[in-house]
């Protein structure tokens, strides 16, 4: 003790801090330690749950984005795909369309040749009637009064030989 | 009057192949309407059997002798067609002879006509 106070230390306050000390301690231990404990804790569990929502967050974030980018490449792929549907169609129906134009424009031009040679046949009949009927038009005139009565008598005679025949 | 009546009155009324004009007259007025048809169609059909008409392009001697001698018994009416050109046209009855110029031109026309392809 005595060295101690050699030292400058007096016991009795230090004792007295001491207790001063022990009894801060205790209250501050038992009204306000477990409080500020308390609220730190809630705190932390808040913070630890902010993280955890953070990061499932970003997981969900990152499985939409994910999922936005396979969604995207499937509707690419298929847009692609009618795409192509789309072309081979069109090339289809063009191909059809195009033959049977070709086969209906043929038909159209077999009819009209075939018209056509009709009405030059007919045409022809027409023109070989109506030379025919001229020549013999121009035989009756340039005919008449050429034969005499002996030509007559003798075409008579024969056209009688024929009827008698007939009537015998 | 049955046919064989209708007929008998039909000879009577032709004097030497020719019709008889009086004895014509006299049958007329002893006739009815009904009769009357029946007669005029009977001397037209007997006309028709008894008649060859024949059409010449041009007259020409002996048409008629020659056709006397194929048909002694019947009346011959010659007229001229100048379009038959040669030969001649004769109807006897329902029968046309025809042996002309002109028919065989007219043939050969048609021929022409039916046969080309």
């Amino acid at each position: 003790m005595e060295a101690l106070g050699q030292f400058g230390v007096n016991i009795w306050l230090l004792t007295a801090q001491i207790v001063n000390f022990l009894i801060i301690f205790y209250v501050i231990r038992r009204f306000a330690l477990k409080p500020i404990l308390s609220v730190l804790k809630n705190r932390e569990k808040t913070i630890k749950e902010g993280l955890q929502q953070a990061e499932e967050a970003r997981k969900m974030f990152e499985d939409a984005q994910e999922k936005e980018k396979e969604l995207l490449k499937k509707a690419h792929t298929e847009v692609k795909q009618l795409l192509e549907e789309a072309k081979s169609q069109r090339k289809d129906m063009l191909q059809t369309a195009e033959a049977q134009t070709r086969e209906a424009a043929e038909k159209i031009l077999a009819e009209a040749r075939s018209q056509i040679v009709l009405e030059t046949k007919e045409a022809e009949k027409r023109l070989s009637a109506h030379v025919s009927q001229l020549a013999v038009m121009y035989l009756e005139k340039s005919l008449t009064g050429v034969f005499g009565e002996k030509e007559q008598s003798e075409i008579f005679d024969k056209a009688l030989k024929s009827v008698k025949k007939k009537a015998d | 009057m049955n046919r064989r009546n209708l007929q008998q009155l039909v000879v009577e009324s032709y004097s030497d192949g020719e019709l008889n004009v009086q004895k014509v007259n006299k049958i007329v007025d002893l006739l009815t309407k009904k009769e009357l048809k029946l007669y005029i169609k009977a001397l037209k059909n007997w006309e028709r059997q008894n008649t060859v008409i024949v059409d010449v392009p041009h007259e020409h001697t002996h048409v008629v002798q020659k056709l006397h001698a194929l048909f002694p018994d019947k009346k011959i009416a010659v007229s001229v067609d100048p379009s038959l050109l040669l030969g001649m046209r004769m109807r006897h009855n329902d029968d046309i002879y025809e042996m002309s110029l002109k028919n065989t031109l007219h043939k050969i026309t048609e021929h022409i006509e039916e046969n080309y392809d």
